[in-house]
């Protein structure tokens, strides 16, 4: 008797939790869009914590919040490269609720790469906020200086050099893999799960140099025990302005990682408005701009339209490049 | 001398009244977040890091450590009571923990884990008070091939953990390493067994998958072959360890607390590894190795003191190298930057008041625990007087919810459901769960070190063997096999196992 009475009580149970599962595809009523927003807005961060787009993400999140009225949640959705913060933001509604910082990697070369399932298509950009170059760093006990020698030593010692990247399906990662090929130049690349990891591994001495973004290299130039032999920025970076970039070196690269908010296709554009406002005015507010500066995050405005022109131009060029 | 007058100092720092409350706070929301399976350390440090802004940065980050090392203390409870591992760490806990809650020792399983926390907690402190920085350059000489080589002994050590026929255990170790190939691969991101379904794009979750496996599958065990309405144990003797306890479980909380701090040191997180290797070890040098799995308190205490170790010395690389060990360290590394302070060599030369005052803060942090936690043993011992009737309800109702709030996904949900069935017939046809959880968390980390290795040594494999570090694990790999296989033969043929 009492056996079955609990029988039934866990019956109830799940079968409630399920039905609940069920019944979550169809959220509550959409609201107008004109009162956007009534309820907390999401942004989804496609890598683990405390790198850059998770970092931008945190220190906009207040003033974001208090722009729009209602909080703003990050959440931090890794994996897949970004396919999955990315597809994920695709199921939700496009409705302005869900959105999802991009950068570089998840927005231009996973989606070609991998055929993950979404393109840019699939996405309408809200604006966007960094550009970071990359650098390249080698120990700071390495003979080599400049770009040039690295790559002339690289040469001399084919499937020698070990150099460590983010992310194999990052620009990081592809940028150096074509400067190499272009040289026929043949480097062991070795992809690690971002920026820390591929840090970590230098100052292990596990790889020989890393191309990462600047922002990381920074700390670890500042404190001597890594050598920036170039920035990939068109001026020289104000993090590093006593490294001369590629271009004036004679490499003719120049390449940033950029990080953009951006919504699913179909979200209202009196929505999109709302938030770019929202975002551009952020980014105007003086404490805003100071811990940008503390986490030497360099700033790039961005409209949603300039940055949609930017992307498509990219996304058409690594089509080509990485279908080669 | 140096180093006992800079404590002294930060003491200073840490005791201030702010200080000391943002300690306090930080322990007490790191208790809770560790009690509730599913809501893990890291998405609490993150809902609460725009809070810091506000606050002085030695207050932040004594608040966000404080909530990092309590959670590892409340960790092991709902393993404990009722077979629920929220996190990785505390999978070895189940093993032993939970059986012996159900011969009525829950107060003695969650007392030893308690104070071996505290145990563990102080030795990593005294590590990092006194021997971080060279700890630290030794640690980031372990790239991919060492980590290749661990994770091989590691999974190792997971078949030699099944307490039933062993060939059994590696076919459930098995299973676990094919599991964890859903989702991307971890080198390329290509994707793998998903069956055109997005969430399994990501992979399988681990809490859900060990909850379904361990919890839920003993619920509906328990529905199977208990008496009316029966409670998880008729007797509840005393509620604290006895002297006896303590005497079994002095050493292993020792060994168990410096494994751990070696291994937590490692960047990558070594958590698990560490629980997993401080329970072998133990199992190893028992006297009677066939006490574990039913029930050996060194079997809690070992893995228990491990991973707070490790939560301890993975600050290691953080504050002496400004490298992240973890996504947690990688909040705390977000938190410092946002303060204006950069996390790395010269933390120690620049803000001494915030390095020591933080260490400090550790300290009375881990009384707090100690002093919160214990009363709080007594507690949770009364939810095993309920009828299981309706524990296995409110056991299943946090089980679901805590897998919902990882994701915010009801697909979780699916799949704690789908591993509570197939951990039933696992358990039927008496196939040890453990080593599929253990190898589960081991795959991938052993899988993107082998290919990263390759990619470093352009294909040839005497990378693992060039370097002395991974040559040493791997040597240890190989004496550990071939004494497993001598002892099998020897006992094929019936003769004396040799001890």
């Amino acid at each position: 008797m009492k056996k079955s009475l609990s029988l039934i009580a866990l019956v109830v149970v799940v079968a409630m939790a399920l039905s609940g599962c069920s019944g979550s595809k169809e959220k509550a009523a959409p609201d107008k869009a004109a009162q956007f927003p009534t309820a907390p807005v999401s942004i989804t961060i496609p890598y683990a914590a405390g790198g850059a787009a998770d970092l931008m993400a945190r220190v906009l999140e207040p003033s974001l919040a208090k722009r729009l009225g209602q909080p703003v949640v990050v959440v931090n959705k890794p994996g897949g490269s970004g396919a999955v913060a990315m597809l994920d933001t695709l199921k939700a509604k496009a409705d302005g609720y869900t959105l999802v910082v991009a950068s570089t990697g998840p927005g231009s070369i996973t989606p070609i790469l991998n055929n993950a399932g979404y393109t840019n298509q699939n996405f309408v950009p809200v604006a966007q906020v960094l550009d970071i170059p990359l650098g390249l760093c080698v120990p700071n006990d390495s003979p080599l200086k400049t770009v040039a020698e690295f790559f002339a030593y690289a040469k001399n010692n084919p499937n020698k050099v070990r150099v460590g990247t983010p992310g194999a399906t990052l620009s990081q990662h592809i940028t150096i893999q074509q400067m190499a090929d272009e040289r026929g130049v043949r480097l062991n690349l070795v992809p690690f799960n971002g920026g820390a990891e591929s840090v970590t591994a230098l100052l292990g001495g596990n790889v020989d140099a890393i191309f990462n973004v600047l922002t990381e290299l920074t700390p670890h130039v500042k404190s001597g025990k890594f050598r920036l032999l170039g920035v990939t920025s068109a001026q020289r970076s104000s993090f590093a302005p006593d490294t001369p970039t590629f271009k004036e070196q004679g490499i003719d690269v120049v390449r940033g990682v950029w990080y953009s908010i951006l919504a699913p296709k179909g979200t209202p554009p009196e929505v999109l408005k709302k938030l770019e406002g929202a975002v551009q005015e952020s980014l105007k507010e003086d404490t805003v701009k100071q811990n940008f500066e503390k986490a030497s995050l360099p700033l790039s405005y961005l409209s949603g339209e300039e940055f949609a022109q930017k992307w498509a131009k990219e996304y058409e060029t690594n089509t080509k490049t990485l279908k080669k | 001398m140096d180093t006992i007058a800079l404590i002294i100092q930060g003491f200073s720092v840490a005791l201030d009244p702010t200080n000391l409350m943002y300690c306090l706070l930080g322990v007490i929301f790191g208790t809770v977040v560790g009690v509730l399976p599913g809501l893990g350390p890291t998405a609490t440090i993150a809902l609460l890091l725009p809070i810091t802004y506000v606050i002085p940065p030695e207050a932040a980050i004594i608040m966000l450590a404080g909530i990092y090392y309590g959670a590892m203390y409340g960790g092991s409870t709902t393993s404990i009571l009722l077979d629920l591992p929220g996190e990785a760490a505390s999978v070895v806990t189940c093993f032993d923990g939970y059986q012996m809650a159900k011969q009525g020792r829950a107060g003695a399983a969650l007392g030893i884990a308690a104070i071996g926390s505290f145990v563990a907690g102080t030795v990593a402190l005294v590590g990092l008070s006194f021997i971080a920085p060279p700890l630290a350059s030794i640690a980031i000489k372990f790239g991919p091939p060492e980590f290749f080589s661990i994770a091989v002994l590691g999974l190792l050590l997971v078949g030699s953990l099944s307490g039933g026929s062993p060939v059994k255990g590696m076919i459930s170790a098995a299973g676990g390493l094919l599991l964890a190939c859903i989702g991307q691969d971890p080198v390329y991101g290509t994707l793998r067994y998903h069956f055109g379904i997005i969430e399994l794009s990501s992979g399988l979750e681990f809490a859900a998958l060990a909850m379904g496996l361990f919890g839920v599958a003993e619920i509906i065990y328990n529905y199977e072959h208990s008496e009316e309405g029966k409670l998880i144990t008729t007797k509840l003797t005393g509620l604290w360890p006895t002297l006896r306890d303590w005497a079994e479980a002095k050493w292993a909380v020792v060994r168990g607390s410096l494994i751990g701090f070696v291994i937590g040191v490692l960047p990558g997180g070594g958590a698990v590894i560490s629980s997993l290797i401080a329970y072998a070890v133990e199992k190893r040098i028992a006297k009677d190795p066939s006490r574990f799995g039913q029930g050996a308190i060194e079997g809690v205490a070992a893995p228990e003191s491990a991973n707070n170790a490790a939560a301890g010395s993975s600050f290691i690389p953080l504050l002496t190298l400004g490298i992240p060990a973890n996504s947690v360290m990688a909040m705390m590394y977000a938190a410092l930057l946002l303060h204006g302070v950069q996390p790395g060599p010269f933390m120690l030369t620049e803000h001494p008041g915030l390095f020591w005052g933080v260490i400090a803060s550790m300290y009375i942090g881990n009384v707090l625990l100690l002093i919160l936690n214990l009363p709080l043993v007594g507690v949770f011992v009364q939810l095993l007087k309920l009828r299981y009737s309706i524990l296995a309800p409110i056991a299943i109702l946090i089980s679901l919810v805590g897998v919902y709030s990882i994701n915010n996904s009801t697909f979780e949900i699916w799949v704690i459901l789908f591993f509570g069935v197939l951990g039933y017939l696992m358990r039927k046809f008496a196939y040890d769960a453990g080593p599929m959880v253990l190898a589960f968390v081991l795959g991938p980390i052993m899988e993107k070190a082998f290919r990263q290795s390759l990619l470093m040594s352009n294909g040839s494999f005497q990378i693992f063997v060039e370097r002395p570090i991974s040559l040493v694990i791997l040597a240890a790999v190989a004496v550990l096999l071939a004494v497993q296989i001598y002892r099998t033969l020897a006992h094929k043929r019936g003769l004396e196992l040799p001890e």
